[in-house]
């Protein structure tokens, strides 16, 4: 305990600390991508020497948005304030009707992603991509989508397939489950005609023969399952996840933490952390992230509306 | 022969205007449901409209001799003592002093003034061994939920002294 | 065979003495924090998972399961003690279990729970082992027009829980629902009554609501009219032990409870809730003694907490089958298992076959260490009774609060818990009944979710409910239930006017 009341008495004394110690706010309760993604990073971090310390504060719900909005508030100006944020947060924001967004925090890293696959219960008679997409353009209603939550990653992916092959987003026949889990039972049921979600949380299904993966979201092929794009569906789509710095910071304290997330992703623990986790490191810093961040917020932004959603 | 008893025209009415606000509310919510027909201001409606019906029959009741098998409004009858509003008033206090207190001054401060409070609605008047009981318990549970389990739990003013959650 | 073989090794592996050891550590931690008020069993699991992250694989499913089954029972303690359901799964406990407290039998109240538990985790152990992967297979035939099915069954069921008066119990029902509307529409994203409350947009936490209605509405309610009373209540009438009466009640509740609550476990969208409240309006309607209902029938706490232990139980079919959760302590437990590389799915029981005997018969040893515990332990819980009530209720208010804190380390929680404890005062006073506003929470929005996705995927045709067999015979089953007993009351009543 003593540590801690010195450390914090030297964060008043040296602004200048070597070691920065950081406040972490992970908008979501322990356990999911976003909290795996924070701590495996802030371990990264002091396995490397590169922060003293990391404080967490958990805070979840709402996509975020309740995280955001407390880290938006309370942090401002401050350089060691840091967030866990992603995808979700984008969509999140649109259909919260959210006061706060992300253009009022700093951009600081994009750190991973994880593809999105497209997949048929194992005695379906549709066996390829071609064939959805066939079956999608005769009666878009008669094919039921199964996936996570209205206007999450996996809704927005099929409005994007739905629009590459011509089909009105809006005409998507979409059913929410409350994540790839409860939607495994309904796609294994056939319940719905096709599922969609983390490539990830169908793999075992994918592994065991109870489902066939016709296609997934990644540039190119994974795992053996064939992209999107490499069978003439223009469309990429992963589910990132990255790091955000408080309001108000002047760009040399951004700078910093650019250059502490780097180094950070450049440690040994953080490459043992994504191979366990099995995710893309898909480093992105600085402006860039800021660029793709809000080309991200106009597609899904964009997305959201054609699929009906957005009132 | 039942009495008008005003508590229970007013919960009665109350109930009518919950319902005629949700279904005010409803009004205003999207009716496209896709595919299924079924927009997200359809359930609303039903739950608004339901609470509305119950609200006229419970008003029915409750001007017309008063609810059914309602428990006597006499205390003694019920074998309790009348109204106590200083301590129906103290739990009020205490817990709205925790929650302006939590964010700022830390669960431990916020618990021990909840415990004080609680402790007086309930007739305790040793106002030094509550404040006493307050801090081992929410002293006790911040350091075991949050040093031993890593529970998040706001420090506030003793974070020189306490620390808060990392690693 | 070859299963009876891999269960007889997992036993030998969990028998040895200091994965006992690490048993008894396990159902410890998981009972003294269970049992503190408003802590429920998922955020006890959550808690103290970390701590089995340091042993041995076996060592840390053992010293899980302890924790598993402490946690469920420290929690069916304070459920029956102070009146405070800290999940929705011991709500239809507290309704028999406090009255049992009040009158002095809360010991057999707790063994009862503590044995109909044991019994009924033994049971469905045993049809875990046996039926795991027949069970699933039917289970997944269960799609959104048959789970609207069954909730309108539940809801018609449940109607036993109404209470005195048929239009107070239907107000607490539909404020039940109402309340369940709160937040983001799970099928398009639209919020709804959250007025701009971030907070809100996740939905209105049944944690909260049972707190707040239960725990909050308690203490104002005592304070307000009862702190005066100078008489103390007798806290504890004879034995704390089951008389043979309480015996030969039970056992019959125990069963009925465990075939109820099983099968319910492993559908994947089920959940203890339903099986409770179910079980809870089985007796009351089997019970020969129903006027004792709403005064403390042990009936109605043997059943529930039977029902609760079963479809834990019963959870895990799907879990360890499928990989799918399908409660928030489930949810936990996956996570647990994939910590202990179990990867749960289709292909487990061939790949880890070790693996899950060990955690099988962990969670069989876990059961008997809860109830060698427990029973000697329900003396001294008893005990909690005698603690003044100024410290006791102090003491429950902390812990109430944490709980609610916890959700989104947010005051507007503390506020919601403040506002439902104002509602539970009001309903007891005026005697309105507390379960079906829990039940309209809880099941409301299921069965929206599920109307509406089976409309989507038929593109609106109502007859889907109808059309599809298992669905077909729920709606059939409901109907006979509402309508038999009209007919055979007009039938006898012409009977007896001739």
């Amino acid at each position: 305990m003593k540590k801690f009341a010195l450390l914090l008495l030297s964060l008043f004394a040296l602004p200048a600390l070597a070691q920065p110690s950081l406040k972490m706010m992970i908008p979501a309760n322990p356990g999911g991508g976003w909290d795996q993604t924070g701590r495996g990073l802030a371990a990264a971090m002091q396995s490397g020497k590169l922060a003293s310390s990391v404080q967490f504060e958990n805070k979840g719900g709402a996509a975020g948005i309740i995280g955001l909005a407390q880290f938006v508030n309370s942090s401002k100006g401050d350089p060691n304030a840091v967030m866990v944020g992603g995808m979700v947060m984008v969509g999140g924001i649109i259909l919260g009707k959210s006061a706060v967004n992300l253009s009022q925090v700093t951009p600081i890293a994009r750190l991973t992603s994880e593809w999105e696959v497209v997949v048929v219960p194992a005695a379906s008679p549709i066996k390829t991509m071609a064939e959805l997409v066939k079956l999608l353009k005769e009666n878009p209603g008669k094919v039921s989508w199964g996936g996570g939550s209205a206007g999450g990653t996996d809704h927005i992916l099929a409005g994007l397939i739905a629009r590459a092959v011509g089909v009105d987003a809006a005409k998507v026949n979409y059913v929410p489950y409350k994540g790839g889990g409860e939607a495994i039972a309904a796609i294994l049921g056939g319940h719905v005609t096709v599922g969609i979600s983390g490539v990830g949380e169908f793999a075992e299904q994918v592994k065991a023969g109870k489902m066939r993966a016709l296609a997934q979201s990644s540039p190119s092929k994974l795992d053996g399952i064939p992209s999107l794009k490499e069978q003439g569906i223009d469309v990429e789509l992963g589910n990132w996840r990255g790091i955000f710095g408080a309001p108000g910071i002047t760009p040399q304290q951004r700078d910093a933490l650019v250059k502490l997330v780097k180094d950070a992703t450049e440690t040994p623990a953080w490459k043992a952390t994504l191979e366990k986790l099995g995710w893309t490191p898909v480093f992105l810093g600085g402006d860039d992230y800021g660029r793709f961040i809000e080309e991200d917020i106009k597609r899904v932004g964009a997305i959201i509306e054609s699929l009906g959603l957005k009132k | 022969m039942r009495r008008f008893k005003p508590a229970e025209a007013a919960l009665s009415l109350g109930v009518l205007a919950l319902g005629l606000g949700v279904a005010g509310v409803t009004a205003t919510l999207p009716s496209e449901g896709g595919y299924s027909g079924i927009g997200p201001n359809f359930i609303p409606g039903v739950v608004g409209a339901g609470i509305v019906v119950l609200g006229l029959w419970l008003s029915y009741e409750a001007f017309a001799g008063g609810w059914r098998n309602a428990p006597p409004d006499d205390a003694r009858a019920r074998g309790e003592h009348e109204f106590n509003a200083a301590a129906f008033g103290w739990i009020t206090a205490g817990l709205f002093a925790h929650m302006a207190l939590i964010g700022w001054a830390g669960f431990v401060i916020a618990g021990i003034a909840l415990f004080a409070c609680i402790a007086r609605a309930f007739g305790s008047l040793r106002v030094a061994r509550d404040l006493g009981f307050g801090l081992v318990l929410s002293l006790g549970v911040f350091v075991f939920f949050v040093k031993l389990l890593n529970v998040n739990l706001p420090a506030g003013w003793l974070a020189p002294i306490l620390g808060t959650a990392g690693i | 065979m070859e299963a009876f073989d891999a269960l007889m090794a997992g036993f030998g592996v969990a028998l040895k003495p200091i994965n006992l050891l690490w048993g008894f550590i396990g159902v410890t931690l998981g009972t003294f924090i269970g049992v503190l008020p408003g802590v429920g069993p998922a955020l006890t699991v959550a808690m103290l998972l970390p701590l089995t992250a340091k042993l041995d694989p076996t060592g840390a499913l053992i010293m899980f399961a302890g924790i598993y089954y402490g946690a469920m029972f420290g929690g069916s303690t304070t459920t029956i003690l102070l009146n405070t359901p800290g999940e929705s799964a011991s709500i239809a406990t507290a309704l028999e279990g406090n009255r049992m407290a009040k009158n002095g039998r809360a010991g057999p109240a707790l063994a009862t729970a503590a044995i109909g538990s044991f019994v009924a985790g033994s049971i469905a152990t045993a049809l875990l082992t046996l039926l795991a992967p027949v069970v699933v297979d039917l289970a997944l035939k269960f799609g959104p027009a048959e789970y609207f099915s069954l909730m309108v069954f539940a809801f018609i069921t449940v109607s036993a829980v109404l209470g005195a008066s048929t239009v107070r119990g239907l107000t607490s029902l539909f404020l039940g629902l109402f309340f369940g509307l709160i937040g983001i529409d799970s099928q398009t994203g639209q919020p709804r009554f959250a007025f701009g409350v971030a907070e809100l947009l996740d939905g209105v936490d049944v944690v909260v609501l049972a707190v707040g209605l239960f725990a909050v509405g308690e203490a104002l309610y005592v304070a307000a009219y009862q702190s005066r009373l100078t008489e103390t209540i007798e806290t504890v009438k004879g034995s704390v032990m089951m008389s043979l009466e309480d015996w030969k009640r039970s056992w019959p509740a125990w069963l009925r409870a465990t075939a109820i609550g099983f099968p319910f476990g492993t559908i994947p969208a089920g959940g203890a809730e339903i099986p409770t409240f179910l079980s809870y309006a089985a007796e009351k309607k089997l019970s020969r003694h129903p006027e004792e209902f709403g005064h403390g029938a042990i009936e109605g706490v043997a059943g529930p907490e039977a029902a609760n232990n079963a479809s834990a139980t019963g959870v895990l079919v799907p879990l360890l089958t499928l990989g799918i959760p399908t409660s928030a302590t489930a949810a936990i437990l996956l996570g647990a298992f994939q910590n202990y590389g179990l990867q749960p799915g289709p292909q487990l029981f061939q790949a880890q076959s070790e693996l899950v005997w060990g955690l099988i018969a962990s969670l069989y040893v876990g059961n008997v260490i809860l109830l060698i515990l427990n029973l000697p332990l329900i003396g001294i819980w008893v005990k909690v009774l005698s603690i003044p009530k100024d410290i006791l209720y102090a003491g429950i208010l902390v812990f109430a609060t944490l709980g609610a804190y916890s959700l989104h380390q947010s005051w507007v929680d503390l506020l919601t818990l403040y506002v439902f404890g104002l509602l539970g005062f009001a309903m007891r006073r005026w005697d309105i009944p507390v379960g079906p506003a829990v039940i309209g929470l809880i099941l409301g929005p299921l069965a929206e979710t599920q109307f509406r996705r089976a409309l989507a995927i038929s593109q609106g045709d109502p007859t889907v409910f109808f059309t599809q067999p298992i669905s077909a015979t729920f709606l059939a089953i409901t109907a006979a239930l509402v309508v038999v007993p009209w007919v055979v009351r007009k039938w006898r009543s012409r009977d007896s006017s001739v």
